[in-house]
């Protein structure tokens, strides 16, 4: 039977498929879709069920120290410095500086650099700044890149404690107050990851996707990994830092992959990192697959310069060896380089021994894309549960998107990774990257950084 | 033929500078009405300050036939120059030259204002007390661009030499005269320079500074950011600086080119005092007069320009200036000549006399110099006359007869209307007038007026003389 005749018939199709699944052993379920039961079932689906459920009665459990760490936070009322670096951001400006004197937090500074702008960024910051709606507006004439603006804004810094984040983000009224409460819970922690939610959501079928992604990655994935001791990355569109560690590393490094990388410089003084989910972050994402495809080639290639070459020295054997340090790393390695690529050779695999004909094929796809889907559905219904009650009532109405997901994560997201890490493994094509000025990539193309 | 007259105040010294002709500063209006006078010749060779007194009294006087005549400063030699270009005089004789071949190019020179003079009318009449009418036919008379000259010694930084003893050194006045007679379109004003003038004092020099937005401090140092590539490191210059070198307190490596391996992207003041740093400085201007600090867009912005008549301001330099207040007011209310105003009270006179039906009444209001509110006001004088008028229309009635005397003292004939309606009137007009006047001019004197009822003793004359005699004295 052909592929098209199958397709003219669903009964037909069904009936195959079951047929298909009748007939298959234990052994040859798990020879054909192992990628899923073996990796994928446990590292994501299983673990964060298992954590998230941990987590929430933990939460519950932990609210009167939060209770401490709150009034001894306002009894201190320490300083918290907001760094806001960027080019051509001044649009977004007002909008966040709005934004932040709703804060239930008070005591903050907002420090604003335009990273060599060409737009009015400088015009409108600086109007904000002599209606006191900005405490410091810095103008860089010369584009240093990111890392050089938010390193300006660093050297003239007050707060004890910073908060960097993106123009185009927007938070929650308690965001402030309660990103810096694990600081008051363990000394040790010498960062906080915010929440990073999508803002537009239903502007476009890319920000749905990156919707539904955001919460699984970030609000589930990173609750989980922080749990676990292993987090790996405080997203710079929302990430809180104790401002002596800060200057103990001097700031940040030339990026792409900058957050990444200062999440690990931390961790390798030994200090904790944790994500706070309920300290939430709304920012804007592309709106077009296209201009996702860009950001996320930027994205992905930083796996391979910092985790593979930069911080290889996290998986060697050293003076400041760390298990937790060696596992992230390890984690970040195995779950999102090795096994991106595993999924070419299951392909592969598949189409060498596995499948007799494209029917068989056909049906393995859809099997594994029923997996996936119901995957990602308890996945995403996870993520509901961790939200409480900061759920909106938009992300009831993105399960119905939850059918596109595998694609988008399996097919899309993938292959635009696959192409990053090869880019970046064969040509080093993030030195090449306009996201930093020429100057500073020549620089660091140079010296190998 | 005309001939240099030689003022002094020292008439025992004449002759040793072989003038025949020669007044004393004091006795100067009373020179013979046929002198051919070509200019004024005043000696400068000891003391130009004092020339300049006698070129001020000169100026000062009320005759046109005086004021107006061109004024030449007698020197030995070219040292004093900078200071008689000042000075305001026509020019300059100087005595170690051919001085008869001089005095012959200044009379040729000076013929055609002289003779401009000549044809005034009332050019004898001891009268010219019109501070624009005189600066207008100051202009008008020398027939060229009056320009301004920039200098250190007036606090506006830019005198009119020739028109400067008109307000004597009141630069406020003397801007507002000016604007005033461009806004009528009697000169032309070519521009010339861009200044900033104290709001206070009108001073020009004024002294921009610093400052810190915080508080105020004018005790700021700058200093540059610099941005080390390879290692994103930002910090001041003085965070680099080891000796001649400049190290990078990151990475440890030295800084060696610019554009290569560092730059340079911005600069950051830092308050000495209140230890603020901040990218732009506030900007602020301290008079060096009045020592009043403000803004520079609080400052005003004025516009130096040099000055020719147009060819209505010389219509109206040779025959007065057309009354603007009466020709606005006239716009709104019917005004009547004095002649006119004295024929239509006798008329009310007789009217009530011979029929004793009704009551009619006869106000008077004196207002504040006219020529006040051009000095002050300038430009603005047309809507503050507006406004004025404004008032006027709103009260009076189409019946009612208006004149003025000397566009400050009103009479007014409130034809049908009772003493006690007639006050209630005039306190209406007085108040509008009050407001008006402190709003505007922050005048908060008093408005004198007077109502009487008209009936067969009612004296025009008389009324007006006890009127002027009680309350102008």
């Amino acid at each position: 039977m052909s592929v098209n005749s199958l397709i003219l018939s669903v009964d037909g199709y069904f009936y195959y498929l079951f047929d298909f699944i009748n007939s298959l052993t234990f052994l040859e379920f798990l020879i054909y879709f192992w990628p899923f039961f073996l990796l994928d079932l446990t590292r994501y689906l299983l673990l964060d069920a298992l954590v998230i459920f941990l987590y929430i009665p933990r939460k519950i459990l932990m609210r009167g120290k939060m209770y401490k760490a709150r009034i001894t936070l306002y009894k201190e009322m320490p300083l918290v410095t907001f760094l806001v670096p960027g080019k051509n951001e001044g649009k977004h400006i007002p909008r966040l500086a709005e934004s932040l004197q709703q804060q239930t937090y008070k005591n903050f500074e907002l420090i604003v650099v335009d990273d060599g702008s060409d737009d009015n960024t400088h015009i409108i910051c600086r109007q904000l700044e002599r209606e006191k709606k900005i405490d410091k507006f810095i103008r860089q004439s010369m584009r240093g890149g990111k890392a050089a603006a938010a390193n300006t804004a660093l050297c003239y810094a007050k707060g004890k404690y910073i908060v960097h984040i993106d123009a185009d983000s927007h938070l929650s009224d308690d965001a402030l107050e309660t990103i810096l409460l694990p600081f008051y819970l363990d000394e040790k922690i010498g960062a906080v990851g915010g929440d990073v939610r999508v803002a537009n959501t239903f502007a476009s079928m890319a920000t749905r996707m990156q919707a539904i992604e955001y919460s699984k990655s970030i609000s589930v994935g990173r609750t989980v990994t922080s749990m676990l001791g292993i987090l790996r990355i405080i997203s710079g569109a929302h990430g809180a830092f104790r401002r002596d560690i800060l200057q103990r590393i001097h700031g940040w490094d030339v990026g792409p992959g900058l957050d990444g990388d200062i999440t690990l410089k931390i961790r390798k003084l030994g200090y904790k990192v944790v994500h706070e989910p309920d300290a939430i972050c709304y920012t804007n994402t592309p709106e077009k697959f296209s201009q996702l495809a860009k950001q996320r080639f930027r994205w992905d290639r930083s796996l391979v310069r910092f985790r593979l070459r930069k911080h290889s020295d996290l998986l060697q054997p050293s003076k400041s060896f760390r298990l937790s340090n060696f596992i992230t790393s390890l984690d970040n390695i195995f779950y999102n380089f090795i096994l991106n690529f595993k999924w070419w050779i299951y392909f592969l695999l598949l189409l060498i021994f596995g499948a007799d004909d494209s029917l068989d094929l056909l049906l393995i796809f859809s099997i594994n894309y029923f997996f996936y889907f119901l995957s990602n559905l308890l996945e995403y219904t996870i993520a509901c549960l961790l939200y409480g009650k900061s759920l909106r009532r938009e992300n009831y109405f993105l399960f119905f998107y939850i059918l596109f997901v595998p694609f988008y994560t399996g097919i899309f997201l993938r292959t635009v990774r696959t192409y990053a890490y090869t880019m970046e493994l064969l040509f080093k094509a993030s030195y090449y990257d306009k996201w930093n000025p020429w100057k500073v990539s020549k620089v660091a193309h140079r010296e190998n950084l | 033929m005309r001939q240099p007259y030689l003022v002094t105040d020292r008439l025992d010294e004449v002759t040793n500078v072989g003038f025949a002709l020669h007044v004393s500063i004091d006795k100067i209006h009373e020179l013979d009405r046929s002198a051919q006078v070509g200019f004024w010749l005043i000696e400068a060779n000891v003391s130009v300050q004092q020339a300049q007194h006698c070129l001020n009294i000169i100026r000062q006087q009320l005759i046109p036939n005086i004021y107006l005549r061109p004024i030449v400063f007698l020197s030995l030699n070219h040292e004093s120059d900078a200071e008689i270009k000042l000075s305001g005089c026509d020019a300059v004789l100087y005595q170690n030259k051919e001085i008869d071949t001089q005095i012959a190019t200044l009379i040729s020179k000076f013929e055609n204002t002289n003779q401009w003079i000549d044809k005034l009318p009332n050019r004898h009449q001891d009268s010219e007390t019109n501070q624009i009418l005189r600066t207008l036919r100051l202009i008008v008379s020398r027939n060229h661009e009056i320009a301004p000259v920039i200098t250190a010694h007036s606090v506006s930084g830019f005198i009119y030499p020739l028109l400067e003893t008109v307000t004597q050194g009141n630069d406020s006045s003397f801007f507002n005269i000016l604007d005033f007679l461009e806004t009528q379109k009697l000169i032309i004003g070519n521009f010339i320079s861009h200044c900033h003038l104290c709001c206070q004092c009108h001073c020009a020099f004024l002294n921009f500074k610093e400052i810190c937005p915080q508080c105020q401090s004018e005790d700021i140092n700058s200093e540059e950011l610099i941005h080390h590539f390879k290692c994103a490191h930002v910090a001041k210059k003085s965070a680099f600086q080891q000796k001649d070198s400049l190290y990078c307190p990151k990475c440890d490596r030295e800084l060696k080119h610019i554009g290569v391996d560092y730059d340079k992207p911005s600069v950051i003041n830092h308050c000495n005092r209140c230890a603020a740093d901040f990218q732009e400085a506030e900007i602020i201007t301290e008079c060096f007069n009045c020592h009043n600090s403000a803004a520079p867009e609080d400052q005003i912005n004025r516009k130096i320009k040099a000055y020719r008549a147009t060819a209505i301001g010389a219509n109206a330099a040779m025959f007065g200036l057309d009354n603007l207040f009466t020709k606005i007011i006239s716009s709104k209310v019917k005004f009547f000549t004095e002649a006119q105003f004295k024929q239509f009270l006798e008329i009310e006179i007789e009217r009530i006399k011979r029929y004793q039906l009704s009551t009619s009444s006869l106000g008077l209001i004196k207002f504040i110099d006219i020529e006040k509110i051009y000095l002050q006001q300038g430009e603005k004088s047309i809507h503050f006359f507006e406004e004025l008028s404004t008032i006027f229309k709103s009260i009076l009635r189409l019946s009612d007869v208006v004149s003025t005397q000397d566009q400050s003292l009103f009479m007014i004939i409130l034809t049908e209307t009772s003493k006690e309606n007639s006050l209630k009137a005039m306190k209406r007009i007085i108040e509008g007038l009050s407001v008006l006047l402190s709003e505007n001019m922050h005048y908060t004197g008093s408005i004198p007026y007077e109502i009487e009822e008209i009936n067969s003793e009612t004296n025009l004359d008389q009324s007006l003389e006890q009127f002027v005699k009680k309350h102008v004295g």
